[in-house]
């Protein structure tokens, strides 16, 4: 009779924490997958809304920052400073507003798709910034050219200069060789390129991923052969001070 | 009723057995439902802003200045705003690399 009840006693205690245990499990999926908004769909809206304007800040003030550096650049061609500004104008603008009307959205789905396009519209970080930095980088490089050219001009008149003074400029020559060289290698590889780089447009986002990044890598290879001609330049002036008299 | 006596304890136990079930069902409902709120906060993390570059580059010397470089003077100062200028575009370059991370965030 004791084991009976015993028996019975634990079956049903048991079972109810069978029961326990698979509540528990089956409410997790259920709570875990749920979204925000189906329990309070304004709290949502609310959550919703602030990301969306804290993304918006983000991007109006990394603009904000880059109108300074284009305005007090001192390489950047006035026209290219002048579409730049308002590119970064235009971009500003367009986010601000699109920030009121998230803010004004009423509807969870309106609101989540107009805040997909603070990415899709704009491309700021992945696309705008990269390309004005790559304009100020491409006229930096052009501007830097053209003192690298000036200095290669000067050193081989200094060397024709040596040269009529009887002295053997060979290692100056070679120098300045290879100075020009780098000099023209940089130059061809970003002509062009700001044209290029003005004309990306988010809407060819992703497609234009790949231009991007080629510009990046033809302003690096083009500052790099800068450095190459730079050394050269430095080179040459050594070996036309210590330039030996001819025999 | 001798029978009954022993079964009261076991129907207290069994009383018990259930109330402490549902205690615990009612306090996991309760964790469910505070990890559901705690989540969207989470998700709701600021972007990291890069730090942008804003220094300007260096002014380099007008190629058009007309002025001829002279080897001592001229063409070191010239090589040195060069050298200046490349270090603004590198500093372009890097800002670039900055902002695509922050953008693939």
């Amino acid at each position: 009779m004791t084991f009976t009840s015993r028996t019975r006693t634990l079956a049903l205690g048991a079972f109810v924490a069978c029961f326990t245990v698979a509540a528990v499990f089956s409410a997790l999926p259920s709570t875990a997958q749920e979204p925000p908004g189906r329990r309070d769909p304004s709290a949502a809206l609310s959550q919703i809304k602030e990301r969306a304007a804290v993304a918006v800040d983000l991007r109006l003030d990394a603009i904000s920052e880059m109108e300074t550096a284009v305005g007090d650049s001192n390489v950047v061609t006035e026209e290219h400073r002048s579409v730049l500004l308002d590119m970064l104008a235009s971009t500003a603008a367009g986010l601000t507003s699109l920030g009121e009307t998230i803010a004004a959205d009423t509807e969870i789905s309106e609101a989540l798709a107009h805040s997909a396009k603070i990415v899709t519209d704009y491309r700021v970080f992945v696309l705008l910034l990269p390309q004005v930095r790559l304009v100020l980088a491409s006229d930096g490089v052009e501007r830097a050219a053209a003192v690298l050219g000036d200095a290669a001009t000067a050193l081989e008149a200094a060397s024709t200069a040596a040269r009529e003074q009887g002295r053997d400029t060979t290692e100056a020559d070679a120098a300045i060789a290879r100075l020009r060289e780098n000099l023209e290698a940089a130059k061809v590889l970003v002509e062009g390129l700001a044209s290029e780089v003005l004309a990306l447009d988010p809407s060819g986002w992703p497609d234009n991923e790949a231009a991007r990044d080629q510009a990046r890598d033809d302003v690096r290879d083009a500052a790099s052969a800068l450095r190459e001609a730079r050394g050269a330049a430095h080179e040459a002036a050594r070996a036309l001070h210590a330039a030996p008299a001819a025999a | 009723m001798p029978h009954d006596r022993p079964e009261h304890p076991r129907r207290l136990r069994l009383g018990c057995m259930v109330l402490v079930s549902l205690a615990m069902l009612a306090v996991t409902g309760t964790a469910c439902g505070a990890r559901d709120e705690a989540a969207p906060a989470s998700r709701a993390t600021p972007l990291r802003l890069p730090a942008a570059s804003t220094t300007a580059p260096t002014t380099a010397p007008s190629p058009s200045s007309g002025t001829p470089a002279s080897l001592d003077g001229d063409v070191e100062q010239a090589l040195d705003a060069v050298g200046a200028s490349l270090a603004a575009v590198e500093e372009q370059l890097a800002g670039i690399d900055s902002d695509i991370r922050t953008g693939e965030e």
